[in-house]
């Protein structure tokens, strides 16, 4: 049946029809006794109006304020997370950029920031790759659309070895490129047999290269061969049948920029059809134009974010500007709960019930480098590990005095809760109970209380 | 990236007490006079690199015929110190794994369609088909794989061969395909080792690159892709072996157009310009701006800095030559006609060209801390620390009619805490200001008047200048900004930035240079000094 174009990428709050989608999941998988749990890190950079995120009133029936309130028709699968710090970037002399999107995912700072034009900081593997290797094996450690890299990469492997994020059009490539074409299954296992000799001769010619390189150079090659072997297990998973049917309308090399619901809409197919247990995303790119369909000025966010809410001669007006901006992400955030919850998993009940979208930012407030308070909303349900429809507020003490506009690095300032305890929860509503610590253990105590359950 | 070009222009009120190198308090430390008694250099590091994603697109263009440019979508990071070549961003992971994988299979099953002309033989009989496979090893394994595959290598890949077409209904082609695969993602191809031979008698442990090393180094540093069969007879003809042999290749090898196009990539890094169509203008500020104005810009740079290196001239040339060719779409912005070949007096090099002036603003307005801050560091190799902790990295809230020089004059007042690492870029960049924020000739700046009076401060180039032409012609008779130039090639050319015993080479090649030397020169200069040609032994 060819669908007309215009029904996958109808502007916000339109949504494929769900029986469409179910029809492209494969059959195999529709009947499984018990789903896997998914994690999905929605990234935000360059801060958020922070003040105007706390929802009111009853701490278990949200009351949303403006900022939150796109979100109304799915707050029952919310959890608002406010008291969360960054704390290991304190004392970091350097790029806050780089500080910050090193830190965030990974909970450890390096001790050479000062590095200036350095190559990616990251101390350690974020955790999202941390998961992608203690959740259940799936063809794709992790689904990773426009994530920044260089020294603002945020997703890592190991220390400074960062994992490459694609553009959506590329991601629908290397996700069911592979599908077009055929369904011959001569040609499908021969093709599959075709590619073991070839990754087998790969790893083989690994021998011959001259062995005398430089241990760092060796961990590199060492690090390559692993990711072979690993890659083999995987493709083994994925002819086991998981043939995931692809959009028929896939996205254009060109207009991929401003793809909110085809984004959503590929993470809740691959996480659909188990090709990934983990998916991690840029909204705000740096790199790129934001998608906002709002008014911010000249095209530069980055330099907007540092003008600040009350900047030029007609503050009133700039403020208005912020709070319209920074609603749309939620309106974005929006799009994808809705997306996952409307989506059929394996055990019945929707993606959403198995699933975390954690909507995290770099910075608390972008415009001078803070790095406290940073607003976090988890959606969805985890297996039934997540209540949802709550505010977990963690503050104990309010940030540096935004009317100074001076970010406070000093160790005493970060009073609240730390992003590592925020990962240990993350994990252990993963199901990683064993998980207690995560990143420099000196900033964790366990997860967050009340958090799981 | 758009959020480094604006970093540097956010710094206020609090103490910025970044290390600096070169503030008046701590001289840039000097070259040494060129009389200085020569003494033998100390071996250098070369750790191992792999193909860029550029570099990629270039060999499989260059081999396969295949302009798809398949890793045209994969980020190859660079910083102000680290190239897109730098072996410090080597490291590989499930997603470029898998880029290579399928990558591989697209350019195998492309190939294939006209293996008539990419391969010296194509569909052969039956009893044919593993000599023509061979023959294949020779010719595009040897030039993917920079070398004549090894004998187990070539069992290796046969057996592939055997393997894949001894499967149920596979054909010649289906077999082949899987040999060019095993051939386009194995480590040969992927990474550039330099193991070397040890060199008797040295006085420290040194090895000399092989022939085929050197052969490899040149080939990527000059053309951007493998060496050619010519250079590949060299090294295995025992006709690489000499410095001699060295430069008669170099020189050939600067000849071709690809010594040209390669040289763009190191340029437009080396001056920040290469992610000019991401920038955005603000469309009222800025109504001549446009993507295609925008793409004008670049290739009106490209083709000055493309012809003043394949023409030989020199760095001043760089700095301060007047010729242009201008389109139509571009003409407005330098006030010409268009089809000149000359731009006006008001200009210079490329720090006077449209796209440089429109990739160091801001969308809305110039920014004479990132125009100062790039000069700074990419033209004077000096470092400027990013704002240190608890510094305001709020811009200064407009007031009423200012020039862009009056608010940021909080920067440089004395006291400031700013005023360290600030007074080592905005100074500068003030220079420029007779360019709005798309490098367009202009007088006012918020309707008053522009003064463009500027300063270097700190290291041998000291000293006031008024206006754009002064400051090109300042930086192209510097001492330490002709050094820094020899400096960044040389970083693109081994991949790696400079260690302290780098600079004992980097002297040697200074020396070795003419007055005057021209841009290809420098890349003589280097490509034959015992920094590239040689490495620490390995352990």
């Amino acid at each position: 049946m060819k669908i007309p174009r215009r029904h996958f990428l109808r502007g916000a709050g339109a949504l494929l029809p769900v029986p469409l989608l179910t029809s492209l999941l494969p059959k195999a998988a529709r009947a499984q006794a018990a789903a896997p749990r998914r994690v999905m890190f929605w990234l935000q950079d360059n801060g958020n109006l922070r003040d105007e995120l706390t929802p009111t009133g009853d701490a278990n029936s949200l009351t949303l304020p403006y900022l939150l309130q796109p979100l109304e028709g799915v707050k029952s699968d919310l959890t608002v997370i406010r008291g969360i710090d960054n704390h290991v970037i304190w004392n970091h002399n350097g790029n806050a950029h780089d500080i910050g999107n090193a830190t965030l995912l990974t909970g450890i700072a390096r001790t050479d920031f000062n590095a200036v034009g350095g190559g990616a900081n990251g101390g350690g593997a974020s955790l999202d790759q941390y998961l992608a290797g203690r959740l259940p094996t799936a063809p794709r450690r992790s689904i990773n659309i426009n994530l920044p890299t260089g020294t603002f990469a945020m997703s890592y492997q190991g220390a400074q070895q960062a994992t490459t994020g694609l553009n959506l059009w590329s991601a629908y490539q290397d996700l069911f490129g592979n599908f077009m074409g055929t369904t011959d299954p001569a040609v499908i296992a021969r093709r599959r047999l075709t590619r073991e000799s070839v990754i087998d001769a790969v790893l083989d010619n690994f021998r011959h290269v001259n062995g005398r390189v430089s241990a760092a150079d060796k961990v590199k090659l060492d690090h390559h061969l692993s990711l072979l072997r690993d890659l083999e297990t995987r493709l083994a998973l994925e002819a086991q049948g998981s043939s995931c049917a692809p959009d028929p309308n896939p996205p254009t090399h060109q207009n991929n920029s401003a793809n909110t619901e085809y984004t959503a809409y590929l993470y809740a197919l691959a996480f659909a059809c188990q090709l990934s247990h983990v998916g991690v995303h840029m909204v705000s790119s740096p790199n790129a134009d934001p998608v906002f369909p709002v008014r911010f000025t000249g095209g530069d966010y980055h330099q907007w974010i540092h003008q600040g809410p009350d900047y030029g001669l007609d503050p009133v007006r700039r403020r208005e500007d912020w709070r319209t901006s920074m609603r749309w992400f939620s309106t974005a955030f929006n799009t994808w709960v809705q997306r996952f919850k409307a989506v059929p998993d394996v055990s019945g009940g929707s993606l959403l019930d198995n699933t975390l979208i954690v909507w995290v930012n770099v910075f608390g407030m972008g415009s001078y480098h803070d790095f406290h308070e940073i607003p976090v909303v988890v959606a969805g349900h985890a297996g039934g590990t997540v209540r949802g429809g709550r505010l977990l507020d963690y503050r104990r003490a309010r940030a540096a005095n935004p009317t100074n506009f001076g970010p406070s690095y000093a160790r005493s300032s970060f009073v609240n809760e730390t992003t590592n305890n925020l990962w240990v929860s993350i994990a252990q509503a993963m199901g990683l109970n064993d998980v207690t610590a995560f990143g420099d253990a000196s900033f964790c105590s366990g997860g967050l209380p009340g958090f799981v359950g | 990236m758009l959020m480094r070009r604006a970093l540097a222009c956010m710094c206020v009120l609090v103490g910025c007490t970044g290390r600096i190198v070169g503030s008046v308090d701590e001289p840039v430390v000097l070259p040494p006079p060129v009389d200085e008694t020569p003494r033998e250099c100390r071996p250098v590091p070369s750790p191992m690199r792999a193909l860029t994603p550029r570099q990629y697109d270039e060999i499989v263009a260059d081999l396969l015929q295949d302009t798809s440019r398949p890793a045209r979508d994969l980020e190859a990071p660079s910083s102000e110190t680290r190239f897109d070549n730098h072996a410090d961003w080597v490291s590989m992971d499930e997603v470029r794994l898998r880029f290579y994988l399928s990558s591989a299979e697209g350019l195998a099953t492309r190939a294939l369609t006209r293996q008539a002309s990419v391969f010296p033989c194509a569909a052969p009989m039956a009893a044919q088909e593993e000599a023509c496979v061979g023959q294949i090893f020779d010719t595009f394994g040897r030039r993917a794989w920079r070398r004549t595959l090894t004998a187990d290598e070539r069992t290796t890949l046969l057996g592939v061969f055997r393997t894949v077409r001894a499967l149920s209904g596979a054909t010649y082609n289906d077999a082949l395909s899987a040999v060019l695969q095993v051939v386009l993602q194995s480590p040969q191809f992927l990474y550039v080792t330099e193991v070397g031979t040890p060199v008797v008698g040295a006085t420290r442990p040194t090895s000399r690159l092989t022939p085929l090393e050197t052969a490899t180094k040149l080939s990527l540093y000059l053309w951007g892709t493998v060496p050619d069969v010519a250079l590949l007879d060299a090294a295995e003809q025992g006709r690489l072996e000499t410095k001699q042999d060295v430069e008669r290749e170099v020189r050939r090898l600067l000849a071709s157009p690809k010594a040209r196009e390669g040289y763009l990539h190191f340029a437009s890094q080396w001056l920040e310009t290469e992610h000019l169509a991401d920038v955005s203008k603000n469309a009222t500020t800025f109504p001549l701006w446009s993507p295609d104005v925008s793409n004008a810009a670049r290739a009106e740079l490209e083709t000055f800095i493309g012809d003043t290196y394949a023409g030989g001239k020199n760095y001043a040339a760089l700095l301060t030559a007047r010729d242009t060719s201008v389109n139509a779409t571009l003409a407005p912005l330098y006030g010409v006609q268009a089809g000149a070949t000359s731009l006006p007096a008001s200009r210079a090099g490329v720090l006077t060209r449209v796209a440089w002036l429109a990739a160091h603003s801001h969308p809305e307005a110039t920014s004479p801390t990132f125009r100062g801050k790039s000069i700074r560091t990419r033209m004077l190799c000096e470092e400027v620390s990013p704002p240190p902790p608890g510094v305001n990295v709020m811009l200064p809230n407009v007031t009423g009619p200012a020039t862009i020089r009056q608010r940021l004059s909080v920067h440089i007042e004395a006291g400031s805490s700013c005023f360290s690492c600030h007074r080592l870029m905005d100074p500068i960049g003030f220079g420029l200001e007779s360019y709005d924020g798309i490098g367009v000739s202009r007088t006012t700046d918020n309707g008053l008047p522009v003064d463009d009076r500027g300063e270097i401060v700190g290291g041998s180039t000291a000293g006031t200048f008024t206006g754009p032409i002064e400051l090109s012609q300042r930086l192209a008779d510097s001492p330490e900004a002709n050094r820094c130039y020899l400096t960044q090639a040389y970083r693109y050319a081994q991949g790696r930035t400079e260690t302290s015993r780098d600079r004992c080479h980097l002297d040697a090649a200074q020396r070795s240079l003419p007055a005057g030397a021209s841009l290809q020169d420098v890349a003589v200069a280097i490509t034959t000094s015992d920094a590239f040609l040689t490495r620490e032994t390995l352990p």
